[in-house]
């Protein structure tokens, strides 16, 4: 009996204790040093892999298209730019434009386009799409053999899209099912504050109520018109195979005035300076600190984008040093720096131990004063200009990157080969230029901060901004 | 042999004939290279001398699967504490950013850690200089301090990642009922505890074990010129020492319960999920068990796609084989469009494989292999894939020479039979683990257990 229990216990104790190898804690010699291994490899200068020049040409219907040829890899990448968007409408309709638009793009219920998506499978084309404030996108990666038929499938999901009753209605249902999540972003936040609810970039969720059918047709009908259009292909193709096969697909969209493209900056919103989004189930506490930029077009945009990233990006930045491998305060650290062709806003960040974010956004606060009074050294520069050119070389190397670049120069309405030269203009910026911008766009006025999280643990007057406004945002 | 075999590919490219290293509906290719150090590093080479980056990856064959209990977190840990420095290069992350780094990070799965960074080709040596230190001479600056440094990064990440997620508790939940206790995937619900309690000498030791040369791949992809590249790994690697590292134990086999688990939480809507244990990566099935989930919910017009989406049932369909070195896990989720009932989209999704069981179509088929090839093509468009590519495919035994065809071939040989037969096999009400998650916004975080039942349902 007692024989029988002690059996029973072992095999209890060993059945639940995981089967895997012992660790070796005995001591190791230690691996033998090799002097060599002492100093950094040098760093030889790198020559900039460059496209070719953009080739462009327009329809009679004013149809845009731009080509960039690479012959290396047997693909096409293509962006359908459609470059006008919410903040180009009045109706009130458009401010859930953007939330809407990539539903309505998926396409109608017609047979015909469902027999050309599962063909577009077949070939191996892989379709994306999405909005912008200021522009509606779709595209697809695809072997360069199935270029065509992939545009055709790209005309039919963008200027043929038919959305009827039943598509409608499914599309409804999934709307619902986001709405009734109720939750409201920390990025949408961000944006309420800077421009407001009655400004399309300030729009906050989904929306309790699906835009209804009738004005997101009458939107379609005023976005999709060929004279709001410009594709975009990098890829394995020749200029007069890609022409043809755009007179072919587009040439036949009939020409009708262009709705007017909006260019001017919204006016200035004054938000709280500092918010909370109270969220009690979380163990994290996000916390942003952000600010209107400039509009992209201006000289100042890469000096404040370089300028954020010095600050916020990457191993080497102010607060990766600071936040997460000096305080261990966050895993999450970063900068964002969105750009739609009226405005920009940048925005650094965390997502914190909940009792370290108040402490968190005095750190970020306090590099940004640094950076105003021009403490910034050259080491810390270079850095990040050999950090940014870097992930302009990771975007460049594959083609549905290059052309996502390519199309965002389009969408911005900046020259469509500024991709081409982003290295040399990085190389031209200077400390003075990103002291400058600091100056002029993350004052302590234009500083707000907002926090998402369990607000028990925030003593945000900690912070001297003010007291925090508790937002109430519902989705309108 | 195989050396010449290379030069001669090489030869062709640069004398610029049709290069076209990729034919999307031919043979793709590009010629690769394994080579074994004598430390017993196996060194996988593809040069391109078309490509704009050199991607480095190293995978050590160690993961969490192996964390003795009482040290759940060690291997990520160790993953973070060798990302971040080791004794020559103490700020490794800020050196490969500095030299032009890019695509750089570290990960670490139940079976393997990888540490991996993409570079211009002149800046090569950089990458190999650290990932060498990285492999030799980690546990030289492994102290308490960085212990706790880093064990304060890991725990927010875990909270970011993993528990502050709504599902967060699913995962065990389900990987307690798939796997016994005493299996190395066994999950314990998430926590902290273990991390807490890891110390300087717990991770020295897992290095000790594990990151040898001999338990490692190092893969090399890109524009990178072969005999110069050979010769720096051998001057950065081949003087580190081999150490051998453990066998594993052998496991039993076991068997699945069905049962049925209904969870509360805060999630948008209503979702089903479907789980199997399937077989280990690389075997046959394993295979064929993904062209099952694309026909079933891949691009185009699928089976569940048709069944749920289309019909109302669902608002969205997806279907994975997640596949590990001892065992592979095949799931099913569906989110239930408002109104329906959960259990009638588990119904039908049941229904719709007991279909594809009892016969597959060549068109299905079909489809479903060219989404895998085609899917593997833009994975191949990058230096960082190619090298992934190498890593997994050489895990699972494949031939890497001057005419590896990168895994294109290997749902090429499918006939609508097998996929029928994989999907009999294996995704039966009699082996399902299945949940369903009733959304409800004022859940506890993570998810709650409502009830366990078993049985056939």
């Amino acid at each position: 009996m007692r024989s029988t229990c002690f059996l029973a216990c072992v095999c209890l104790l060993g059945c639940t204790s995981r089967q895997v190898a012992p660790l070796r804690y005995a001591p190791v010699a230690g691996a033998q040093d090799e002097l060599f291994r002492a100093t950094p490899p040098p760093r030889p200068h790198v020559a900039e892999i460059l496209d070719a020049p953009s080739q462009t040409w327009t329809l009679p219907n004013g149809f845009r298209a731009m080509l960039v040829e690479r012959h290396d890899y047997p693909m096409v990448a293509v962006r359908l730019l459609v470059d006008r968007g919410a903040i180009d409408l009045d109706d009130p309709g458009a401010l859930q434009v953007t939330e809407t638009m990539h539903l309505y793009q998926r396409g109608g219920t017609d047979a015909a386009f469902e027999a050309l998506r599962a063909e577009a499978a077949r070939t191996g084309a892989r379709f994306v799409n999405g909005t912008r404030y200021d522009a509606v996108w779709a595209g697809f990666v695809a072997p360069q053999e199935a270029l065509e038929s992939s545009l055709d499938a790209l005309k039919r999901q963008t200027f043929d899209a038919d959305l009827g009753v039943v598509e409608y209605d499914r599309r409804s249902a999934a709307w619902e099912q986001v709405a009734r999540a109720g939750s409201v972003s920390l990025a949408a936040a961000e944006r309420w504050v800077l421009f407001g609810d009655q400004n399309p970039y300030g729009f906050v969720g989904p929306g309790r109520d699906m835009i209804p059918m009738k004005v997101a047709q009458s939107i379609h009908a005023r976005l999709f018109r060929p004279a709001h259009a410009t594709l975009v292909v990098v890829g394995d193709v020749a200029l007069d195979r890609l022409t043809a096969s755009v007179d072919r697909v587009f040439g036949p969209l009939a020409r009708s005035a262009g709705l007017p493209r909006r260019a001017e900056s919204p006016p200035a919103h004054i938000g709280p300076r500092v918010s909370v989004l109270s969220a009690r189930g979380l163990t994290q506490m996000h916390g942003m600190v952000f600010a209107r930029g400039p509009v992209p077009s201006s000289d100042d945009m890469l000096a404040l984008s370089l300028a954020a990233r010095l600050l916020g990006t990457g191993f080497s930045s102010v607060l990766f040093e600071q936040i997460r491998e000096e305080s261990g305060a966050a895993y999450l650290v970063g900068e964002w720096t969105s750009a739609d062709r009226t405005a920009s806003w940048v925005s650094f960040g965390a997502s914190y131990d909940a009792d370290k974010a108040v402490d968190g956004i005095g750190i970020i606060l306090a590099a940004v004063r640094e950076l105003r009074a021009g403490h910034v050294t050259e080491e810390q520069i270079a850095v990040a200009r050999e950090a940014s050119v870097a992930e302009w070389r990771a975007e460049m190397a594959t083609l549905n990157g290059a052309a996502e670049l390519y199309a965002s120069s389009v969408a911005l309405g900046l020259d469509p080969n500024w991709p081409r030269s982003f290295p040399e203009r990085v190389a031209s910026l200077g400390r003075d230029d990103l002291v400058r911008v600091a100056n002029r766009y993350l004052t302590d006025r234009a500083l707000h901060v907002v926090f998402q999280g369990d607000d028990r643990w925030l003593d945000t007057d900690r912070l001297g901004m003010g007291g925090a406004a508790r937002l109430e945002l519902e989705s309108k | 042999m195989r050396a010449s075999h290379l030069a001669a590919a090489f030869f062709v490219c640069i004398l610029g004939a049709p290069c076209a290293h990729a034919q999307a509906t031919g043979p793709f290719v590009l010629p690769a290279e394994r080579l074994t150090l004598s430390n017993g590093l196996t060194l996988l080479l593809a040069p391109d001398p078309h490509a704009r980056l050199v991607s480095v990856l190293v995978s050590y064959g160690v993961g969490m699967a192996d964390e003795p209990d009482g040290l759940r977190g060690l291997a990520h840990l160790v993953e973070h504490l060798v990302a971040s420095g080791a004794r020559h290069a103490p700020h490794a992350l800020q050196q490969l950013e500095a030299a032009g780094s890019c695509h750089v990070n570290a990960v670490t799965s139940l079976d393997t850690t990888v540490y991996f960074e993409s570079v211009p080709p002149e800046r090569v040596e950089t990458a190999l200089w650290v990932e060498s230190d990285r492999m030799g001479y980690a546990a030289d600056a492994v102290t308490e301090q960085r212990v706790d440094a880093e064990r304060a990064i890991v725990a927010n990440e875990n909270r970011d990642m993993d528990l502050d997620a709504p599902l967060a508790n699913v995962g065990p939940f389900v990987g307690a009922e798939i796997y016994p206790a005493w299996h190395p995937y066994a999950k314990s619900l998430a926590d902290d505890s273990d991390l807490r309690g890891i110390r300087a000498k717990d991770v020295a030791a897992f290095l000790h074990t594990w990151y040898s040369p001999s338990n490692a791949t190092l893969a090399i992809a890109g524009a990178f010129d072969r005999e110069a590249t050979l010769a720096a790994v051998n001057r950065y690697f081949g003087g580190i020492a081999p150490m051998a590292v453990p066998t594993r134990p052998a496991l039993p086999d076991w068997t699945t319960t069905p049962v049925t688990l209904t969870i509360a939480a805060a999630v948008p809507s209503d979702i089903v999920q479907l789980f199997w244990r399937t077989p280990a990566y690389g075997t046959r099935d394993d295979a064929a068990l993904d062209v099952v989930a694309s026909a079933l919910a891949g691009p185009g017009n699928t089976r569940l796609g048709s069944a749920l989406v289309s019909a109302g049932l669902a608002t969205s369909v997806s279907a994975r084989q997640v596949s590990d070195r001892d065992a592979s896990v095949f799931y099913i989720e569906a989110r239930v469009a408002p109104g329906e009932a959960p259990v009638t989209v588990v119904a039908m999704i049941q229904r719709v494989i007991d279909d594809l069981a009892g016969a597959a179509t060549a068109g299905e088929v079909e489809r479903a292999r060219s989404t895998w090839r085609n899917g593997s093509l833009q994975r191949l468009e990058t230096t960082w894939g190619r090298a992934a590519t190498l890593v997994s495919l050489q895990r699972i035994g494949a031939e890497i020479g001057p005419d590896f065809d990168w895994g294109l071939g290997r749902y090429a040989s499918f006939s609508p039979d097998a996929v029928a037969r994989a999907a009999g096999s294996w995704l039966t009400r009699a082996r399902r683990i299945t949940t369903v998650v009733y959304a409800n916004r004022w859940a506890p975080g993570r998810g709650r257990l409502l009830r366990r039942e078993e049985g056939v349902r």
